[in-house]
């Protein structure tokens, strides 16, 4: 695995987080991509990616949230991204429009609630480490 | 008793004194002298005693006849003296018949006459004067032709000996003188006269006789100065034939001899002097047991025992009487001759010992001169073997071989490929027929016969029809000698020397050039393998080298790689520099231990396998541990040193793993150079457990790290420690650039320029990028994008350019090389450029590829320009058919004036 991003992969309730450390770009984008997808079980409720630690995204970035909403869209599944108003991917993010695409929050915790609060789904307090 | 007969009686005690002695003496020498000698004192004695005891009164018959027959016999005593010194000097017989008769004729008539008259004093008959003085005459007569023979014997004799005779004839003169007046007065005082007289005679023979030890000493003196003389020149003689030639004069001089002569102790006559008797060598051989020092008298001749030999002295018929003089005497000399000789043997053998050592010296410098000439030879071959190449190595051999010989000229000439001719490789003296490239055909001329022939040849006069080359006729070389240059049987060529004057080689020669041809053969041999092999190796190496180091944002590497002289074996030391994705740069440094191809070969693995351990991202240590049981698992039995290093992308973390390799040296900006002595453990190759430690270091802008390989440290006479020490206080003063660095370690530690090892050495320093202006060329790779973005990052953060702003020109960046990569995926030539550069406030960027622009396709793929355009002020895209050029530009907030 590349060093120059890290992708931790967790449970919550029935929601999946991937946790995106390190910068994303054209070098490293389809190794991100196929780990998020690979952790990610038809069973969850939806995709939190944690841009929290992501110190880069670029354009390339921006293609893999793009195309990641519309493969969980097939599913039936939600994406919602935790990244910090004032974080820099927020300022790519918000540059290319993705804000008014994916929902965005300022921590985990925020983008899981919506997730579980879902009609149709009973929630599951229970925090999956 | 009154005074005369005192007197009386002293001198016939002195007499009996003569006669006891003189009877003793003639029983133990023997000798005609001796015997007339004692002869005449028994009798003087006996007749003077008679005489004393017959009383003078008596006139009795009886009486009368003793006293007849007494002064008879007392006629004898002169006789008996004529004789005694008639055996000295011969009389003419005329004398000798007179004495006889004269003395026979005294004795008849003193028989006839009565001797109480004559004693009584009483006048007897008219004829009585006429018998006194017959007896007067005869005794005068004799007793004066005895004191004047032996006074003339004693002329030349020796000092004892002439003195001895001279006493003994004075004291015959003494007696004469008596009888002569005891026949001319009857008067008392006239007998007073006549007694004392007597006396004094008497003690002149006794003196004469036996002269006592003071006497002896005192007469010798005047012998001495002879001696001295005589032992002058024995001194001065250094052989023995001038000792010989020396001594034998000397003593027949001094023991007025006639002859002399020296018998060695096999009873050889050494040498002889005046007329030797025709007996001599029986006389020798029967002397030659006597014990030394022995002497003897024998007839007339003296014969002494030496040490060296035996003398014989031949002197004359007094030689027995005086012998015991002589004898002293030539003792003395024989001392001095013994002296002689023995320095003389000395003198030899210190002089055969002398040409001994000078032969043995003559032969020691032939032997070193051979053996320093084997010595030299072996010198150049073994040499040659780690020094020469194969045109010096022939050059060195024929500079030496003509001096060996003295020859004017010397060439080698070496089978060409076709195995049909001799090609001249290297000569001396015939330098042309190298330049005129002459070819001589196997068996053709006179290198072509020795080599067809295996064999030396030599020519004592060259003619042309000789020789091939024409060189060897318009040089003027008159002689020739060769010799083929066989190697494990095979003839390599052929070897030769040359004169230009006439001169015919000797065998010795001959020999000796085919011993130098022998060795310059197997060194010829084994240069050329040498060469091949070398030649091998060095390639094998130079081609696992890389042939450009990495040219990276804010890193400056240089490396030298200095391999050992032409005579050493190739090493196995490598240096790599290798990029790594996402900005990490990996520095390698190795040393295989071992020489040649095989050290080579593995540095090849050894290297090939890190760039494929590094490029998976593996920590240092992982990646030693890996190629550590690579090496016991492919090469058991090889080991090697290596130190790797990654630097990461900010451009300051170093990590580090060193496996037994020299640790890098750190040259911070405040100058101080420092050995990094973490991370260490044991090469890789020597145990399958081996822990490979890894080290962090955060270095500051400005560091140079400086790597290298023993060859550096490693010399004669130092210790490495030594060796150590010694970089670093050189890198300590070095110039501040990594290129310049390396030269200046190189020179400063190699001033000669080669290394007895390779040495691999390779400097990176961590620079500040400028603020102006930065220019990046990489490869069209998707993991460029990244490394652009750390130096512009650095570059940024260097220019104190806000957070804020320094993200948004990172990402408009960004995104221009991520197209300037898709773009040159179609192209040629992979490369793009990228360049920072600020001025007046704005951030300029400009990214150029060598492709063709490409409309982003979709609205996705589209978004990278319409980011670019949100995030800057000015962005410009310029397509042409070389490629595309983007030059972003924006106003940024911070420090812009600095």
């Amino acid at each position: 695995m590349s060093t120059l991003a890290r992708v931790t992969l967790s449970r919550r309730a029935d929601v999946s987080v991937a946790a995106l450390e390190g910068e994303v770009d054209m070098s490293n984008v389809d190794d991100v991509r196929e780990r998020i997808l690979a952790g990610l079980p038809n069973t969850a409720l939806g995709l939190v990616l944690d841009l929290c630690a992501t110190t880069y995204l670029d354009s390339s970035g921006v293609r893999l949230i793009f195309e990641l909403a519309e493969r969980l869209r097939g599913r039936q599944q939600q994406l919602r991204l935790a990244v910090p108003e004032r974080s820099l991917p927020r300022r790519t993010l918000s540059l290319t429009g993705v804000e008014q695409a994916v929902p965005m929050h300022e921590t985990v915790e925020e983008a899981i609630e919506p997730l579980l609060s879902t009609p149709g789904r009973e929630a599951d307090d229970t925090p999956r480490p | 008793m009154d005074p005369v007969s005192v007197v009386r009686y002293l001198t016939i005690l002195v007499f009996a004194a003569i006669a006891v002695l003189a009877l003793g003496r003639s029983r133990q020498q023997g000798g005609e002298a001796a015997k007339w000698f004692t002869l005449s004192f028994v009798l003087l004695a006996a007749a003077t005693l008679t005489l004393a005891l017959v009383p003078d009164e008596s006139r009795s018959e009886p009486v009368e006849w003793v006293r007849k027959l007494t002064v008879g016999a007392l006629a004898l005593f002169p006789y008996f003296l004529f004789r005694f010194a008639a055996t000295f000097r011969r009389p003419p017989q005329a004398v000798e018949s007179a004495a006889k008769v004269v003395t026979a004729a005294v004795i008849v008539a003193t028989l006839a006459v009565p001797q109480a008259r004559i004693g009584g004093g009483t006048t007897g008959p008219t004829w009585l004067p006429l018998y006194v003085g017959a007896l007067a005459l005869q005794w005068t007569a004799l007793s004066v032709f005895a004191a004047t023979a032996l006074w003339r014997a004693g002329r030349g004799q020796p000092g004892v000996s002439r003195r001895r005779m001279r006493t003994l004839s004075l004291g015959a003169i003494g007696l004469a003188l008596a009888l002569l007046l005891a026949g001319a007065s009857d008067d008392d005082a006239v007998a007073t006269v006549i007694r004392l007289l007597a006396l004094a005679s008497g003690c002149l023979f006794f003196l004469g006789f036996a002269p006592p030890p003071r006497v002896r000493r005192a007469w010798r003196r005047s012998d001495e100065a002879r001696l001295r003389g005589a032992a002058a020149d024995l001194v001065g003689a250094t052989t023995v034939g001038q000792v010989t030639a020396s001594l034998l004069p000397h003593v027949t001089t001094l023991a007025a001899g006639r002859a002399a002569a020296l018998v060695d102790l096999e009873g050889r006559v050494v040498g002889s002097h005046g007329s030797v008797p025709e007996d001599a060598p029986a006389l020798a051989a029967r002397f030659t047991q006597a014990p030394f020092g022995e002497g003897r008298i024998s007839g007339d001749c003296i014969e002494l025992a030496l040490a060296s030999g035996r003398l014989f002295v031949w002197t004359g018929a007094y030689a027995p009487f005086f012998g015991r003089d002589e004898l002293d005497l030539l003792r003395s000399i024989a001392a001095l001759a013994d002296l002689a000789f023995e320095r003389c043997r000395l003198h030899d053998v210190e002089h055969e010992e002398r040409e001994r050592r000078l032969r043995e010296e003559a032969a020691r410098v032939r032997a070193e001169t051979a053996a320093r000439m084997v010595q030299r030879l072996q010198s150049v071959t073994d040499t040659a073997l780690v020094h020469l190449d194969l045109d010096d190595l022939l050059t060195e051999l024929l500079a030496r071989i003509r001096d060996m010989l003295q020859a004017d000229t010397a060439a080698i000439l070496l089978i060409e490929g076709d195995g049909a001719s001799l090609a001249v490789r290297a000569a001396t003296g015939l330098e042309e027929e190298i330049e005129r490239r002459i070819r001589i055909p196997l068996g053709e001329g006179f290198a072509g016969r020795i080599a067809a022939e295996r064999r030396p040849i030599r020519l004592d006069a060259v003619r042309e029809a000789d020789v091939v080359s024409p060189v060897l006729i318009e040089k003027g070389v008159r002689s020739l000698l060769g010799a083929p240059l066989l190697a494990e049987g095979r003839v390599a060529g052929v070897i030769h020397v040359g004169t230009l004057y006439p001169h015919h080689f000797t065998d010795e020669e001959v020999a000796l050039l085919q011993l130098v041809a022998e060795r310059a053969a197997l060194a010829i041999d084994r240069a050329r393998l040498y060469e091949q092999e070398h030649g091998i190796a060095e390639t094998l190496q130079r081609s696992l080298l890389p042939e450009q180091l990495p040219e990276l944002p804010g890193i400056k590497v240089a490396a030298r790689y200095l391999p050992a002289g032409l005579g050493a074996a190739v090493g196995g030391d490598w240096y790599d520099a290798v990029p790594l994705p996402h900005g990490r740069l990996a520095v390698a440094i190795g040393d295989v231990v071992g020489h040649g191809t095989a050290a080579a070969s593995l540095m090849g693995e050894l290297r090939n396998a890190l760039r494929a351990y590094v490029l998976e991202d593996h920590p240092p240590a992982a990646v030693l541990d890996r190629l550590n049981r690579m090496t016991l698992e492919w090469r058991p039995g090889r080991m090697a040193t290596l130190l790797l290093m990654y630097l990461e992308p900010d451009g300051q973390t170093l990590r580090f793993s060193n496996a037994g390799h020299i640790p890098p040296l750190l040259l911070a900006p405040d100058g101080s150079a420092t050995y990094l002595e973490d991370g260490r453990s044991v090469p890789v190759g020597v145990v399958s457990h081996a822990v490979y430690r890894e080290a962090e270091t955060s270095l500051e802008p400005g560091s140079i790290l400086v790597m290298f390989t023993d060859g550096l440290v490693e010399r004669r006479g130092s210790t490495i420690i030594d060796g150590l020490e010694l970089v670093r206080e050189i890198v300590g003063s070095a110039p501040k650039d990594p290129r310049a660095l390396c030269e200046h370690v190189m020179d400063a530690v190699l001033p000669a320029g080669r290394a007895d090892d390779d040495i691999a050495m390779l400097s990176l320093e961590l620079v500040a990028l400028p603020r102006e202006r930065v220019k990046l060329r990489l490869n069209a790779d998707p993991r460029s994008v990244g490394v652009v973005r750390r130096a512009l990052r650095r570059w940024l953060e260097d220019s104190g350019v806000s957070a804020g702003d320094a993200h948004d020109v990172l990402l408009a960046c960004g995104e221009a090389c991520s197209n300037a990569v898709e773009h040159a995926y179609s192209a040629a030539a992979a490369d793009f450029e990228a360049s920072f550069a600020r001025e007046d406030g704005s951030i300029t960027i400009t990214v150029r590829d060598f492709g063709s622009w490409r409309e982003g396709r979709g609205a996705a793929r589209g978004r990278g320009l319409g980011l670019m355009q949100a995030l800057m002020d000015e962005v410009k895209v310029e397509p042409g058919p070389e490629g595309t050029l983007v030059t972003l530009r924006r106003r940024v907030a911070g420090d812009g004036a600095a």
